[in-house]
């Protein structure tokens, strides 16, 4: 459970593997990732390949990281993920903000 | 009339002028006329006037038996004559007078038809009317429902359709899952806060740190005063005062210090337990919202399916409704049957009736030549019955040519009301 960051120096993505139950419990990691960020300069790659379940509080901490990296112009991806993330995640309306697939 | 003949042919058969006898007459007279010439050759006169006087007799007896029988038959003929003819009438009068019962059985028979028909034309006319204005009504209710299915249905303004409740419906689950995530990213943000906060607190412990070492250093320095002060005897009293209140003042320093650490304490623990309480705010399950909002995407499709599945029925309950009107149009058209049968009815009892006066007049004359007493009596009375049928046959010659100008009925040709 938690969440794994690795930066890729040749194109500057940002790679945050999570793994488990995304919840509120990971808030404290996440933070770590929305100091880091360099804002419009960075770009994300959020793999959801083994998270399991969601929650509000997860929908709340992506919302902040897109806030962060440039709100519309953020450069965030979302792959990997199981269907019924998927649907949750459509529900929230968040295939409007994120690239997911 | 056969009767007649037949009495009439069996007189002659056996009466004295039949073929037989007259052959045996032939055969008498000409033996008896070879005897009187036998006895007027041998002059036997006496014998001759005897058996001219025995002829004389014979034939005296014979003619007048013949012209008494002749009399007689003609008598017998005509009287079996009109016997027969009398009881030919009377067969005749029963005949008519049966077949006048079966004209007036008809005649009544054809009238209960007449009034089953035309009470049975007004109850179907009324029920067909009844039915008529029932279709009317229903069309009228599919219309107002087929209207009423389309837009709103209420009373007042804020009136609204099925269609607008489930879109409003599906608008308030967005709004509230926009809600709930915004409450969460929000309760994150708040909680990154309060880190901070936490942080800023928490570094109060080392400012702590800082004015404890002052406070002991003070301390110490209170000391080496008390010492100095002391060791100066009498002058340095005044110092050593000072310097003890330098020392008392460090201790309140060093009690504010540890009141101050308390009080971090508490601000962290209430940090803390707000946390506990924003993570339980932020932290809301969407599987639930989901299945609501699954279940209201399926209820709206199965709505919209039932709705359609209705509209094609309305209208097809519509298009039967239309043609039950038809059909009643046709059925009370077709009604006017009714006139048609009702005036064959009236005809047909018409000439019943005539046919019943024509056979009366018959049967009154046929009675009266029942009561005949003679050939002259016979003749009149004949002659009344055909100057009857003569009469009656008239008659029904006169009916018959009026009633073809009635026609069969044709539906083109009735009125439509």
């Amino acid at each position: 459970m938690g969440i794994n960051v690795t930066s890729n120096d040749e194109s500057g993505e940002v790679n945050i593997a999570i793994s488990g139950r995304f919840d509120f419990s990971m808030n404290n990691e996440f933070r770590k990732i929305l100091v880091d960020s360099s804002g419009t300069d960075s770009s994300y790659l959020i793999d959801m390949g083994a998270v399991d379940d969601l929650d509000s509080s997860a929908l709340g901490m992506l919302l902040l990281l897109r806030e962060k990296a440039g709100g519309d112009e953020a450069n965030i991806k979302i792959r990997k993920c199981q269907p019924d993330i998927i649907e949750m995640l459509e529900m929230a309306n968040f295939q409007t903000m994120f690239d997911i697939s | 009339m056969t009767e007649i003949l037949d009495s009439y042919n069996n007189l002659r058969q056996s009466g004295p002028i039949s073929g037989s006898r007259v052959k045996w007459l032939f055969l008498v007279v000409f033996l008896y006329t070879g005897m009187v010439v036998g006895l007027w050759v041998y002059e036997q006169y006496f014998l001759l006037l005897i058996a001219g006087l025995l002829s004389a007799w014979i034939s005296a007896f014979y003619i007048r038996h013949f012209y008494n029988g002749v009399a007689n038959d003609g008598e017998d003929v005509g009287n079996s004559i009109t016997e027969s003819v009398v009881a030919q009438n009377q067969r005749y009068s029963s005949i008519t007078q049966k077949m006048n019962d079966e004209n007036r059985a008809i005649s009544e028979e054809v009238s209960r038809i007449s009034n089953i028909i035309s009470d049975a034309t007004a109850e179907l006319s009324t029920s067909f009317n009844t039915m008529n204005e029932q279709a009317g009504q229903q069309k009228q209710l599919m219309s107002s429902i087929l209207a009423g299915s389309d837009s709103s249905c209420g009373d007042d303004n804020t009136s609204m359709s099925l269609d607008d409740f489930i879109e409003d419906t599906s608008n308030m689950m967005n709004f509230y899952i926009q809600t709930i995530v915004d409450t969460s990213k929000e309760s994150v943000r708040l909680v990154y806060k309060l880190d901070d906060l936490c942080e800023r607190v928490v570094s109060i412990e080392n400012l702590l740190k800082d004015l404890k070492f002052i406070s002991d250093q003070t301390n110490l320095l209170a000391l080496n005063a008390s010492i100095e002060a002391a060791r100066a005897g009498e002058h340095g009293r005044g110092f050593a005062v000072v310097a003890d209140e330098v020392r008392n003042l460090s201790m309140s320093s060093v009690d504010f210090s540890s009141q101050i650490h308390n009080v971090v304490a508490d601000a962290v623990t209430g940090i803390k337990e707000a946390r506990e309480v924003i993570d339980e705010i932020a932290s809301k399950d969407l599987r639930f919202v989901i299945d609501a909002k699954s279940k209201n995407t399926k209820l709206s499709q199965q709505i919209h399916a039932l709705q359609k599945k209705s509209d094609e029925n309305m209208y097809k309950v519509s298009a039967i409704t239309e043609s039950i009107d038809e059909s009643v149009g046709v059925a009370v058209r077709s009604l006017q049957f009714e006139d048609i049968a009702t005036q064959l009815a009236a005809h047909v009892i018409e000439r019943s009736n005539y046919m019943e006066q024509v056979s009366a007049d018959i049967n009154s004359a046929l009675e009266t030549s029942l009561s005949v007493k003679d050939r002259n009596e016979l003749e009149a009375s004949i002659k009344n019955i055909c100057d009857v049928c003569d009469s009656g046959i008239e008659h029904i010659e006169g009916i018959r040519k009026s009633a073809v100008s009635q026609e069969k009925m044709d539906a083109g040709d009735i009125d439509l009301f």
